[in-house]
């Protein structure tokens, strides 16, 4: 383990988080250890179902009541423990410093309330301001989020807007407080492709714009590729691969995200390249095989794959910055 | 049972038999010299009544009336209008607008003097032209007055003077006095004939009454107050009485015990002997007569047959009727002529299942049979009485529940076979009995006809020595309890339940009460100069000595008033107004107030009803304490520039 | 869309919801005067009492022109009608009109402020069992709930009045006090009839919010209200009440049908003068000018409460509004 640049201003330790479901329960987020420095963008990479919306979850105190955490887990934010906090302390940060942009614009907002009241709801709640100065700052929010006609955008309801404009007074809610982290979950997924680029764009000059940390979770990795500084990789609720993005695109070690990368289109290939898909199902997290998860759709999976969990350990030549959970990592691209 | 169960109720209330003695005594002494004025000379006057009553109230005009006051409505009546003449239950005439009744020698005319110098509540003065003017709209057959045929034997009524009327008969007809002062019928009641012209009376009763019509509220309550210009002088104590319908027994029982109100009408035998275990209670039950039956229709079978309907008398049980239907609360009787008649021994058919089986088997059919109730859960309850006892003696009955008008309707047209009925209370069934059981009646629902029993029911119209006519009666009865047109299920008695403070109530004769003489026990030390104080409409001004200025009518009453009163109930007043106050019933004890005026205070203490006498720089305020409803108001008044005590009576 | 477009819109709305009103009093009033006509007896009967003979009856019959075809007396009805005019009561002479505007204010005070106490214990009741659903509080309310909705209107009034009139004697048992003669002693004559209506009704409106709110709690935008930091009691009145709020207040609207009969049975208890007393007594009397009377004030009452409800809808929901508006 390589010793810490700078105190991380989040830091996650050993997180597990556990859901009753129909059979027994399921470990929805499984020792997951993570930090993220400020100012920091990290992605976080996943099919879906892996458990990366819980643990986004679960860093911004969402988790549903009957959600049970691991007793060893812990969250530091900004050197505070967070899961230690009273709901009321926690509130505090929830929205404020740490603020979360969801992956359905659609539903996201309430439909029965005003654009403008909103944005300036968490203005008043957290900062205290007035009617006017909030409505002043939700203005200049629209504006900085690149919503025209902000004057108007105000006074319309959610209906009103489209997708992308919707998913743009997400972020400036988000953005609203100036949160030191913005946790964005999927960001993209339920929008027309054509904003896609231009909402994720908009996210990292914001993060960039105000030396913001930023989880960008994603189940895609080219959203990832380019707007983040390291990328974690994430398969049945446990972190199997975290590097800095561009060796991680460079020269993935774990072999799913090996399949992940193959699995995306380029343009550089010629067109009509197949795609290579992912073999078999992704995993059932009530019924999760012993040994890595990953095996029974790894091609390389041997015997021990399927009996021991490899643990989430530096590379064989000493590189500290590229973690691999696996017992066979690739070598070389 | 039965008997043990009224016995309590009275013994528990001893007070009742002495009121009974008082009332009768002055009964006496109204015949022997007229208005006399109040035996007691400090009797407290004013206050509110609140009278509750079952049923909403209907109006005033006799020509849209069948004739029967509806009981609980009769009070309300007799407070606002006036007979010519009520009747005790001793058979004396009592005179009220009427001063005697002479008859002719041959019986068949009656020459009434009436009283002078009374005028109705309008200012139109009472004389002959005024009983004249009733009595033919009453008698002329184009009104079609459904009443009419109580008064058939009532051929005209003529003015011989301004105070001397003639009532002209078709022929001798012993009962005319019981009927004309009998105070359930509203045709015996004189009404203004202005207002009568005017269209106005119905809605806007105007008589010569001690209490003139004042508010008629939505079916919800009735005003009348005290009438000033009263012909009895030292009459009425009360100022006003509130009467309000409450159509729930169990809801008008509750305000009682609230302090809403200060009697109700009652005929639940449960609540009934509640009451009666209520210090502050008094309830008085009033001896009625009539009957609840149940008619029979004896023109088609089965029940044209004697033994069958024997048999349904037979297994009918009269003392389980009264106790699950009425709780107790009515007489059983086995005639209609109310207690203290005698007919013995009178045939009636008491409860005998082994002879009713054995009247059904000689029958030789069976006996299926329909009774017609209704729908209230009392009527409901009356049919499954009978189907079970009925049962008992092998005979299918099928009660059927209706609403008032289909059942009178079917009953009117002879369609049925048994149906519940009553035979009104009345000063005189004769005619009554007449109309239902004569074969030539209209109103015969029964079918019932027989020679030997037409002519005694002819022969009851024109007897002339009550002994003679009394036998008759009787004779009527045993015939009646033999062929059995009707079952009984009960006599008839209604109760009233009062506040214990309500003095003096009494007990009018034609089963109802006279409130003209009663007063408000919680203004008893309520002297004569604290009524002079009250009346004095000075309005209370203070100088005060510091600053010379007049506020006294500004002045506020701050403070919190607890007292038990004299009939048992507790009080506490909280009063913040200017001048009167209002607050609420609960615990405590002595009225504490704080008086502030001109800066200064002052602390007194008194109880209900008592005079409370203020003095602050050599000048005094008086007032009482008049309860007013839920609440009550404090009237302060200004007495004199003179130094007293600073609180007198306390 | 040009304001003038907008107000044709509204216009033919009114226009619209106003000929349905016509259509339903027109049914209503035919359908209550054939029903009180196939009724046996008639207030004849009622009138003449059980002293009446045929010849009374026949008399009264004709006076009251109860003689004529049906058909003719409905006829006249509408005629008069059509002047204002609602004839008067067979029994009392009252004027019908008079009748029914001197009661009308108990009755509308009367549900009123029963539809007030309803909602101020349906709403917290709600609001506590959507948010802590499944939670002790949420069972012990539901059940207690359960268990009020299965006393008797006419038990629950006498229950009140034990307790606040003859035990602690903070209110009057018993009778009405017009509000000219204060508000609070006018309130405070109403406080115990509404009671004992709203301790009933209030479960229903509870059930019904509960359930609607714990859906609404389960919607995205309610999480990102927590992600905002926002606390409970914030989210719920704020974000998640008015979205929940729909179901609620069309069984409000569809309740004002059942709350005249529960306002029969707690107006005689009580002695309040109010419609439900005059529109069951006129029934059993067959006082039918009264019952016309009362049916059609109650109609137009009715069918007036749900297209309120109507209207409330667009109010709380934008999306609605804009539905509204494109489908007219």
């Amino acid at each position: 383990m390589s010793p810490p640049r700078s105190t991380p201003l989040l830091a996650i330790g050993d997180l597990s988080v556990a859901l009753p479901a129909m059979q027994g329960c399921v470990r929805a987020v499984d020792g997951v250890t993570l930090s993220v420095t400020a100012g920091q963008a990290v992605g976080l990479v996943g099919e879906s179902g892996c458990g990366k919306s819980m643990l986004a979850k679960a860093l911004m105190g969402l988790l549903p009541r009957e959600a049970e955490i691991g007793p060893t887990s812990q969250i530091h934010f900004d050197g505070r423990p967070l899961l230690a906090l009273s709901p009321r302390e926690r509130r505090t940060i929830t929205g404020r410093k740490m603020a979360m942009v969801f992956q359905d614009p659609m539903t996201a907002l309430n439909p029965v309330m005003r654009v403008g009241r909103q944005i300036s709801e968490v203005l008043r709640h957290h900062l205290g301001l007035d009617r006017r100065a909030a409505r002043q700052r939700a203005l200049a929010l629209l504006r900085q989020v690149g919503v025209s006609m902000p004057r108007r955008r105000l006074d319309h309801y959610p209906h009103q807007l489209s997708g992308g404009l919707r998913q743009r007074v997400a972020i400036a809610i988000a953005l609203a407080c100036g949160p030191r982290l913005l946790i964005a979950d999927e960001p993209t997924t339920a929008l027309d492709v054509t904003v896609q680029a231009g909402i994720l764009d908009l996210l990292a000059r914001c993060q960039k714009a105000q030396a913001m940390a930023m989880l960008l979770i994603s189940h895609d990795l080219g959203v990832v590729a380019g707007r983040t500084q390291r990328t974690a990789v994430m398969y049945a609720g446990r972190i199997l691969e975290l590097a800095p993005t561009r060796k991680l695109f460079g020269k993935p070690r774990l072999p799913y995200t090996r399949a992940l990368l193959d699995a995306m289109p380029r343009l550089a290939n010629p067109p009509r390249t197949p795609l290579k898909a992912i073999g078999g199902q992704p995993p059932d997290m009530t019924h999760l095989p012993p040994g890595c998860a990953f095996a029974p759709r790894c091609r390389w999976a041997r015997g021990r794959c399927r009996v021991e969990t490899p643990p989430l350990e530096s590379g064989r030549g000493g590189d500290h910055d590229h973690r691999v959970a696996c017992w066979y990592p690739l070598e070389g691209a | 049972m039965q008997t043990i169960r009224a016995a309590r109720i009275r013994r528990s209330c001893p007070a009742i038999a002495g009121r009974h003695l008082v009332a009768l005594l002055i009964g006496m002494l109204l015949i022997g010299c007229g208005p006399t004025p109040p035996t007691e000379t400090t009797t407290p006057t004013g206050g509110t009544l609140y009278f509750g009553l079952e049923a909403p109230f209907h109006g005033f005009d006799v020509l849209g009336t069948s004739g029967y006051l509806n009981p609980p409505m009769a009070p309300l009546n007799n407070l606002i209008l006036e007979p010519l003449f009520r009747m005790d239950r001793a058979g004396n005439l009592i005179p009220v607008l009427g001063l005697t009744a002479t008859a002719s020698a041959g019986g068949d005319e009656w020459e009434i003097a009436l009283r002078q110098g009374v005028r109705f509540h309008d200012q139109t003065p009472f004389n002959a032209d005024a009983v004249v003017h009733h009595w033919h709209r009453i008698l002329d057959p184009a009104n079609r007055y459904r009443g009419r045929p109580i008064f058939d034997p009532i051929q005209r009524v003529e003015k011989i003077t301004d105070h001397q009327v003639r009532f002209t008969l078709a022929h001798p007809w012993p009962a005319f006095l019981r009927t004309i002062s009998d105070e359930l019928l509203l045709g015996n009641f004189i009404p203004s004939p202005t207002a009568v012209e005017a269209g106005t009376h119905d809605r806007k009763p105007v008589g010569t009454g001690p209490f003139k019509y004042h508010r008629w509220n939505n079916s919800d309550h009735f005003v009348v107050l005290k009438n000033p210009h009263y012909w009895q002088p030292g009459k009425p104590l009360l100022n006003k009485v509130v009467f309000r319908a409450l159509p729930d027994h169990q809801t008008r029982y509750a305000s009682l015990l609230a302090g809403q109100l200060d009697l109700i009408t009652l005929d639940r035998g449960n609540l009934i002997e509640q009451a009666a275990g209520k210090p502050a209670l008094t309830i008085h039950p009033n001896p009625g007569n009539g009957a609840e039956i149940i008619l029979i229709n004896t023109a088609e079978p089965p029940l044209d047959d004697v033994r069958v309907r024997k048999a349904l008398a037979l297994a009918n049980h009269q003392q389980r009727h009264i106790r699950m239907v009425y709780g107790g609360a009515i007489p059983f009787v086995h005639h209609p002529f109310g207690e203290g008649f005698d007919c013995q021994p009178d045939g009636y058919l008491a409860y005998d299942p082994e002879r009713a089986r054995a009247l059904i088997a000689a029958y030789g059919k069976p006996v299926e049979i329909e009774c017609l109730h209704s729908n209230t859960s009392r009527g409901r309850r009356i049919g499954a009485l009978l189907q079970q006892l009925y049962q008992e003696i092998g005979v299918t009955l099928t009660p059927v529940a209706l609403s008032t008008a289909p059942q009178v309707m079917r009953v009117m047209q002879r369609q049925y076979q048994l149906a519940t009925w009553r035979i009104p209370p009345a000063l005189d069934h004769g005619p009554m009995l007449y109309r239902s059981y004569h074969s030539q009646s209209p109103t015969n629902f029964t079918g019932y006809h027989n020679p030997e029993l037409d002519r005694l029911l002819a022969q009851q119209r024109v007897e002339t020595d009550p002994a003679a006519r009394d036998r008759l009666l009787c004779d009527i009865v045993r015939f009646l309890n033999r062929e059995v047109p009707f079952l009984y299920r009960g006599g008839r008695r209604s109760h009233i339940v009062a506040r214990r403070k309500i003095r003096n109530m009494m007990e009018s004769p034609g089963f109802t009460v006279d409130l003209a003489s009663a007063w408000l026990d919680e203004v008893t030390k309520f002297n004569q100069s604290a009524y002079e104080i009250e009346t004095a409409a000075a309005v209370p001004e203070f100088n005060c000595p510091d600053t010379g200025d007049r506020e006294a009518t500004r002045a506020r009453l701050v403070g919190a008033w607890k007292g038990e009163d004299s009939w048992g109930g507790k009080l506490e007043v909280r009063f913040n107004l200017d001048d009167t106050m209002a607050g609420s019933r609960s615990g405590g004890y002595d009225l504490t107030a704080t008086y502030t005026i001109c800066g200064a205070t002052i602390r007194f203490q008194t109880k209900l009803g008592t005079l409370v006498t203020l003095t602050m720089s050599g000048q005094t305020m008086a007032g009482t304490f008049e309860r007013n409803g839920y609440g009550g108001t404090l009237t302060l008044r200004q007495v004199s520039n003179t130094t007293e005590a600073a609180a007198a009576d306390s | 869309m040009t304001a003038t477009w907008g107000e044709h819109l509204l216009v033919t709305h009114l226009g619209r919801k106003l000929l349905r009103l016509l259509l339903v009093v027109l049914a209503v009033t035919a359908v209550t005067f054939l029903m009180v006509h196939l009724l046996p007896g008639d207030v004849a009967y009622t009138i003449g009492g059980e002293t009446a003979t045929a010849d009374d009856i026949r008399a009264i019959r004709e006076a009251l022109g109860l003689d004529r075809s049906m058909l003719a007396q409905y006829r006249s009805w509408l005629g008069r009608l059509v002047h204002g005019d609602l004839g008067r009561s067979y029994l009392t002479g009252e004027p019908v009109l008079q009748a029914i505007l001197s009661r009308l204010p108990v009755t509308l005070e009367l549900l009123v402020i029963s539809q007030l106490l309803a909602l101020a214990l349906a709403l917290p009741a709600a609001l506590i069992c959507a948010y802590r659903s499944g939670s002790h509080v949420d069972r012990l309310i539901s059940t207690g709930g359960f268990a009020t909705l299965s006393i008797p209107s006419f038990v629950m009034a006498l229950l009140t009045i034990y307790l606040f009139s003859v035990k602690l004697r903070w209110l009057p048992a018993t009778g009405y006090t017009p509000l000219q003669a204060g508000v609070w002693a006018n309130l405070k004559s109403f406080v115990l009839p509404a009671l004992s209506i709203a301790l009933i009704e209030w479960v229903v409106l509870m059930r019904v919010l509960r359930s609607d709110l714990i859906t609404t709690l389960q919607q995205h935008y309610i999480l990102m209200a927590k992600a905002k930091g926002l606390p409970p009691w914030r989210i719920l009145l704020l974000h998640a009440l008015r979205p929940s709020a729909f179901t609620m207040l069309t069984v409000m609207g569809l309740q004002v049908g059942r709350l005249l009969g529960e306002a029969v049975i707690v107006e005689t208890l009580f002695a309040l003068p109010g419609m439900g007393r005059l529109l069951v007594t006129a029934i059993y009397a067959r006082d039918h000018l009264m019952v016309q009377g009362c049916v059609l004030v109650i109609s137009i009452g009715y069918v007036t409460v749900n297209s309120a409800v109507d209207m409330l809808y667009t109010l709380l929901d934008p999306r609605i509004r804009r539905e509204a508006a494109v489908g007219t």
